[in-house]
């Protein structure tokens, strides 16, 4: 995922690409589903689901700003 | 209201339903009702400024087309439901609040990420409603046919 976002950003410095790029990995849905079990009953199903959606979420963001971070000590501030 | 952004939402529909495995024969018409349901979010959108009652609406309507696409391709309603209710999840700001979060901008993090849980419960809400909607019309089928 990082080396994803990076290969992006690098290639063009706008936000929107990177949005683009990554909205396959986003967990949009997952988390539409999480809560659809947890709304339907099954609240283990949906509590694992959530879990697992917020994680991943936490993992792109995390990805992303490392990548926003290392430019940004390179290059010194835009 | 842009109206070509309806064509758009078919063009990524039909894009993640290759990426689900979608059936061959399902991939056009759970396009068609994304399509459908993001036209009516454009309209509840700017006719109500609501952008959380929009996706229920969206959701709705991608609902209840996929219960009849079901109906008439003889498959499950979730392969035309999952796949159409794409352009209204909430996935951009999910990790526009992570993001934010990361940037230490925790007031726009908490507007972000709060409004996009609500739009998950919507969008959740109304896929349930929509499936409970098509389980009574059966029900009332059955009953129609025992009491003949």
């Amino acid at each position: 995922m990082v080396y994803l976002a990076k290969d992006y950003f690098d290639l063009l410095r706008v936000d929107k690409i990177i949005i683009g790029s990554i909205m396959p990995l986003v967990p949009g849905v997952a988390i539409t589903n999480a809560l659809r079990d947890s709304i339907s009953g099954d609240f283990v199903s949906g509590m694992s689901k959530l879990s697992e959606a917020v994680i991943i979420a936490v993992a792109i963001a995390i990805g992303v700003g490392a990548i926003l971070n290392v430019e940004l000590l390179i290059l010194g501030g835009v | 209201m842009n109206l070509l952004t309806i064509l758009y939402a078919f063009i990524s529909i039909v894009g993640f339903a290759v990426l689900f495995n979608i059936p061959r024969k399902a991939i056009l018409l759970s396009g068609i009702a994304g399509a459908l349901g993001w036209f009516v979010y454009l309209i509840f959108r700017t006719s109500l400024a609501s952008n959380i009652f929009a996706s229920f609406a969206g959701a709705f309507v991608v609902g209840i087309m996929g219960e009849i696409f079901a109906r008439y391709k003889k498959q499950p309603a979730t392969i035309f439901v999952v796949p159409g209710i794409i352009p209204l999840v909430p996935g951009y700001g999910l990790y526009y609040a992570m993001l934010k979060i990361l940037e230490k901008n925790y007031q726009e993090a908490v507007s972000v990420g709060f409004e996009a849980i609500l739009v998950a419960i919507a969008i959740a809400s109304a896929v349930i409603m929509s499936t409970s909607c098509g389980r009574i019309y059966k029900r009332r089928l059955k009953l129609k046919s025992i009491s003949k």
